[in-house]
């Protein structure tokens, strides 16, 4: 049983695990995009030296493209801030214009590039199902190959033993001796002694014939012997009230009512039931 | 160095069908059997001629303690003995033991 439930936390642990790795995978893309963009919203004298250069220099657009993202974000939000602060020097107009027209290739180079490095969302949401599909039948796996070993157990133990061998041979001399017994439909009253020596005699015997139930339980052995020495108490006290030895005399004013044998009948069944539905098959094998 | 005999005897008890483990023990407590051992004590097991029935459980609540810690059919034999009971008793007695000796939980 704690082998199953290590089992199945483990197989819990891993699918959420699994969940959260393939939610925090899916978000990652767009975080640092965010954070390269926060970063080169900086301003820096270095960025705008080089921006500066790039205008002084005449350098070419293709060439800024081979640079890595990054630093195009910086270049672009720098050359938006060189073109601010050069206005007031007074640039001539051509040159503005130049400047607005990089800046304006910078933009559309900038927006190819995130477009084609980050990954579209139905993309992720595949990505994201296979991994956690593979996870599922993992699990599924596990639990099958524990449910199988548990199914073994139960079909030698509890379909064979059990039901076949062990409480067939319980009940069927209890039906004998107690429900199909010649004293049940006596007046107990007015039993004689032999009468009620043979009747603990037999009950005696039936002890020891379904004593083969220790083998289920100790337990069920000392409920189902309780059971029989009631009903031999309550027959002797019917027959005989003066002669029964009983350490509490208050016991024979209460369990005396109704028909005892058959009183005394179901409860073993109920005995038998209980301790059967109770009953961990999987003890056998020390699981 | 000859055990002390020590009576055991249902008569002094009230009633004719001794049967339950229960009344067993009651049976124990009044006859002060945790105060005697087998190296110091012989029991004899007394049932008088018109006893009705006495059952294993009866038996086993009044002895099953000693029973268990003797865990020998012989020497246990050897420190109650029933010679003096009627035969029609004393098998039943024997088998209530044996059965006790070997009753087990295997643990299903």
């Amino acid at each position: 049983m704690k082998k199953l439930e290590l089992m199945s936390i483990g197989a819990i642990a891993i699918f959420l695990l699994g969940a959260s790795f393939v939610a925090i995978s899916a978000d990652s893309p767009s975080t640092d995009i965010n954070a390269q963009q926060e970063t080169s919203a900086e301003p820096t004298d270095s960025a705008d030296n080089q921006v500066i250069g790039v205008e002084k220099d005449n350098t070419s657009v293709p060439n800024l493209r081979e640079k890595s993202s990054s630093d195009q974000g910086k270049q672009f939000v720098s050359d938006k801030k060189s073109a601010e602060s050069v206005e007031p020097v007074g640039v001539e107009n051509s040159e503005r214009q130049a400047l607005e027209d990089i800046n304006k290739t910078l933009k559309f180079a900038i927006a190819n590039q995130n477009k084609e490095s980050s990954m579209p969302t139905y993309q992720k949401f595949l990505i994201g199902s296979g991994f956690l599909g593979f996870l599922l039948a993992v699990c599924n796996l596990i639990f099958t190959f524990v449910h199988r070993s548990e199914d073994k157990a139960k079909s030698i133990i509890d379909d064979f033993w059990l039901r076949e061998v062990i409480i067939p041979r319980a009940i069927k001399p209890i039906e004998e001796r107690i429900l199909n017994s010649r004293f049940r439909y006596q007046d107990l009253t007015s039993l004689e002694a032999s009468e009620i020596e043979e009747l603990i005699k037999s009950l005696d015997e039936l002890r020891y014939s379904i004593s083969i139930t220790d083998l289920i339980s100790e337990d069920l052995m000392g409920s189902l012997e309780d059971l029989l020495d009631e009903l031999s108490i309550i027959v002797a006290t019917r027959s005989m009230p003066a002669q029964v030895y009983s350490a509490d005399q208050n016991w024979k004013s209460t369990k005396t009512a109704g028909d005892p044998f058959f009183n005394c009948y179901k409860s073993m069944l109920f005995e038998l039931m209980r301790t059967h539905k109770g009953l961990n098959v999987k003890h056998l094998f020390g699981a | 160095m000859t055990n002390k005999a020590v009576n055991i005897d249902l008569n002094k008890l009230t009633g004719r069908v001794f049967v339950g483990r229960s009344n067993g023990q009651a049976a124990r407590k009044h006859f002060k059997l945790d105060s005697y051992n087998p190296k110091d004590n012989t029991l004899i097991f007394l049932v008088p001629d018109n006893t009705i029935s006495i059952n294993s459980s009866f038996f086993l609540g009044l002895f099953g303690r000693d029973v268990q810690q003797i865990g020998d059919f012989k020497a246990f034999f050897d420190y109650v003995d029933i010679s003096r009971v009627d035969d029609r008793f004393k098998e039943q007695l024997q088998v209530a033991v044996k059965r006790s000796l070997g009753s087990s939980n295997y643990g299903l």
